[in-house]
């Protein structure tokens, strides 16, 4: 590279680094992130804190379920029969349970087989939590009276419905992998590069775009290559992309190592456990050699779509098939992650407009064959020499050109004849 | 040293059926201060940017400082475009420094040279504000700095005098012959013909693509072969119309642009002008103007600025 190019990847590099958008997008992204992917759970998790069990009458005219429903649905709730000597009609029953100071009134019909003999009258808003333990307090207590009408009792039905805690551990040249632990690095991968592909690539539209209604391009011009202007600004916004990742890199390192209160027991629940998670180096520099080469693939086409532009309501209109090809990829990787060794898997590693968010998901969750690999990357390496080649074509012609986009026609012939 | 520092020939350039420049020649001498004229759209910006190598002619030979426009040459020359632009957002010391790498020279070397130049234009307070946090005058000045902060043997200004406040333009008017006297050659364009008048040795008029006229401006007015009086007047002035030695006249209302027939003697103006009943307020013996050249060259259609010309 040369000294000139050196000095433009430079200057883009600081200008950007240095703005306050920089701290902003780099830390305020990781905890918007982590903010959409756990608030649901983190939500239920706290209301579930403050949310007891309900205090239940019932009323059970088959006389299978009262009996055993308070130990099926353990201390939180309190669980009071209520007696009747003659069946009431429905309208009455209303009328008694807004008397009492219940929460609800269980009403289990003389044959709760029966479909909709089983009503639950509540004086607020059940909660999917209690509506769950609920339903699985009246199964408990249902199966616990058909085992003893086959004479068998004392038994815990909560053992008897356990099932066994697998945890699926995937065997690889390389060594041992958690797949739930690694479905989650494979989400991460993907997720940063669909990210940083989007927002970098806007990044390089509006750069050339400024380039060219502050008229420095001209200046420009007049010193160095337009290829040496094309690099320069590929790498030097390319670098700050790099710079946000090392620093996301050493968040998320420090956090693995202290801990988040709160993150472990999310991911926890899920059957993760980030202590048995070690990244091999190997399948970190495969993502980094792919996130390279991907950014200057996509770069390259932003930056052709950029220079060919008059201005930023036409941007929007170039920009988008762009971006639609990049949240294709991404939903694309959302199905492999899974399914690995699906056959969209297999071509979509092939594709260069795809391959840099396929590839380093299905490294992390399964073994990718070695000819795979190395026709993914022969053949991304040779997608990015030709974005590179067609958008130092465009840029060249187009970025002395102001006011007016450039038609379809007109790009086509700078392609062809420079 | 090379006694040309711009060598043109032949060339042409077309953008679709548009002809900005077609067949032209050009040389300018080392150490000259050029002038290329035109009216607006006559192809001047175009062939700067080809002497720039910015874009490539269709047709034709570029030689800039005795060879082909390569990164060597490029370092040498200094160039400031019609449009001027500058990065916002970047420090006024960083980008002259950034610039200044550009043309080859090392950081230390540019910021020296930076230093001395906003010392030297009363900028130096205001070296690590942001540009767009300058005055528009100040970014101009920066601007003139980045074309010359790396030293250049050869200026090429494209209108350089459009648009600046009158103290800028003195100053501008100030570097360039600075630059000359230390030996580099400066190529400017206008559309300003009485801007070349003061500062060029050599001038170069291009109309609808094509060279009308080129040459050293005293060559240019000698071969006119006539001169013209100014005249001022109080009175009544119909009496100049009658006058056979009266060629042409162009009438400002108490002011005169008098071309002589041809061999008629100046000194019968000014009697005639005694023997009628007017006041001669004055009296000048005048080479032709440039703008008469030209006009009288390009047609008066051509020469003419469009609306969105003018200083």
């Amino acid at each position: 590279m040369s000294r000139k190019a050196w000095a433009i990847t430079k200057r883009e590099y600081l200008e950007r680094v240095r703005a306050r958008w920089f701290l902003v997008a780099t830390f305020g992204l990781p905890v918007v992130l982590v903010g959409l992917i756990f608030l649901p759970e983190l939500i239920v998790f706290r209301g579930a804190a403050g949310e007891e069990g309900l205090n239940l009458g019932v009323l059970d005219y088959s006389g299978r379920v009262a009996g055993d429903l308070g130990a099926a649905l353990g201390d939180e709730w309190a669980v009071q029969p209520v007696h009747e000597e003659h069946e009431r009609s429905e309208g009455e029953l209303r009328e008694a349970f807004r008397a009492t100071s219940l929460d609800g009134l269980l009403i289990v019909g003389a044959d709760p087989d029966e479909e909709g003999s089983v009503r639950l009258l509540a004086r607020r808003v059940i909660s999917g939590r209690q509506g769950r333990e609920l339903r699985g307090g009246i199964r408990d207590a249902l199966v616990a009276a058909r085992l003893r009408e086959h004479g068998i009792e004392e038994i815990d039905t909560r053992r008897l419905f356990r099932g066994a805690d697998l945890r699926i551990i995937q065997v690889t040249p390389e060594g041992e992998r958690s797949r739930e632990a690694f479905q989650i690095v494979a989400m991460l991968f993907a997720v940063v590069t669909y990210m940083m592909f989007l927002i970098y690539g806007q990044l390089i539209v509006r750069a050339v775009l400024e380039e060219k209604s502050s008229n420095v391009v001209e200046v420009m011009m007049s010193s160095v290559r337009p290829w040496e202007m094309m690099l320069g600004k590929m790498f030097g916004v390319g670098a700050v992309g790099l710079t946000q990742i090392a620093i996301w890199a050493a968040i998320g390192g420090l956090l693995s190592l202290y801990g988040l209160p709160g993150l472990s027991s999310v991911l926890a629940a899920e059957g993760v456990d980030l202590s048995q998670l070690r990244l091999p180096i190997g399948l970190l520099a495969w993502a980094l050699l792919y996130f390279i080469l991907g950014y200057l693939l996509y770069a390259g086409l932003f930056l052709a779509a950029g220079a060919s532009l008059g201005n930023e309501q036409d941007a929007q209109q170039v920009v988008t098939p762009l971006v639609v090809i990049i949240v294709v990829g991404f939903i694309l990787v959302i199905g492999i992650i899974e399914s690995p060794n699906s056959s969209w898997a297999v071509v979509g590693s092939l594709v260069p407009l795809f391959s840099p968010m396929i590839v380093p998901a299905r490294l992390a969750i399964s073994h990718v064959p070695a000819m795979e690999l190395a026709g993914s990357v022969s053949l991304l390496v040779l997608g990015m020499l030709g974005s590179a080649w067609l958008a130092g074509r465009i840029y060249r012609v187009a970025i002395l050109m102001s006011g007016k986009r450039a038609n379809l026609a007109e790009v086509v012939r700078w392609i062809r004849h420079g | 040293m090379i006694d040309r520092a711009i060598h043109l020939q032949g060339i042409a350039k077309s953008f679709g059926a548009q002809t900005a420049v077609e067949d032209l020649d050009l040389r300018v001498p080392s150490g000259s201060i050029y002038g290329l004229l035109g009216p607006n759209g006559a192809g001047k910006t175009t062939t700067l940017r080809i002497v720039l190598d910015i874009i490539g002619p269709d047709r034709g030979r570029v030689e800039v400082l005795g060879s082909q426009v390569d990164d060597a040459v490029r370092s040498r020359v200094g160039y400031l475009p019609e449009e001027r632009g500058l990065y916002p957002r970047m420090r006024v010391l960083d980008h002259l420094i950034f610039l200044g790498t550009l043309k080859g020279m090392h950081r230390g070397e540019a910021r020296a040279a930076a230093h001395h130049w906003l010392e030297r234009l009363g900028l130096a307070e205001r070296s690590t504000d942001r540009v767009d946090t300058l005055s528009k005058g100040m970014q101009q000045k920066v601007q003139f700095l980045s074309t010359v902060v790396h030293d250049p043997d050869l200026l090429i200004l494209d209108e350089p005098f459009g648009g600046l406040d009158p103290l800028n333009v003195d100053l501008l008017k100030e570097i360039v012959l600075e630059r000359q006297r230390q030996g580099s050659t400066v190529l400017f364009s206008t559309h300003r013909i009485e801007d070349a008048e003061r500062l060029c040795d050599r001038v170069c008029m291009i109309a609808g693509a094509r060279k009308v006229l080129d040459g050293p401006l005293g060559e240019i007015k000698a071969s006119a072969g006539r001169r013209e009086i100014l005249l001022g007047l109080e009175g009544d002035a119909s009496f100049l119309r009658e006058l056979s030695c009266v060629r042409r006249l162009s009438d400002h209302g108490n002011y005169f642009e008098i071309r002589l027939a041809d061999g008629a003697n100046p000194q019968e103006i000014l009697e005639a002008a005694l023997s009628e009943n007017v006041r001669v307020r004055h009296f000048e013996l005048a080479e032709p103007s440039l703008r008469e050249i030209f006009l009288e060259r390009a047609g008066a259609r051509a020469a003419e600025p469009g609306p969105e010309a003018g200083p």
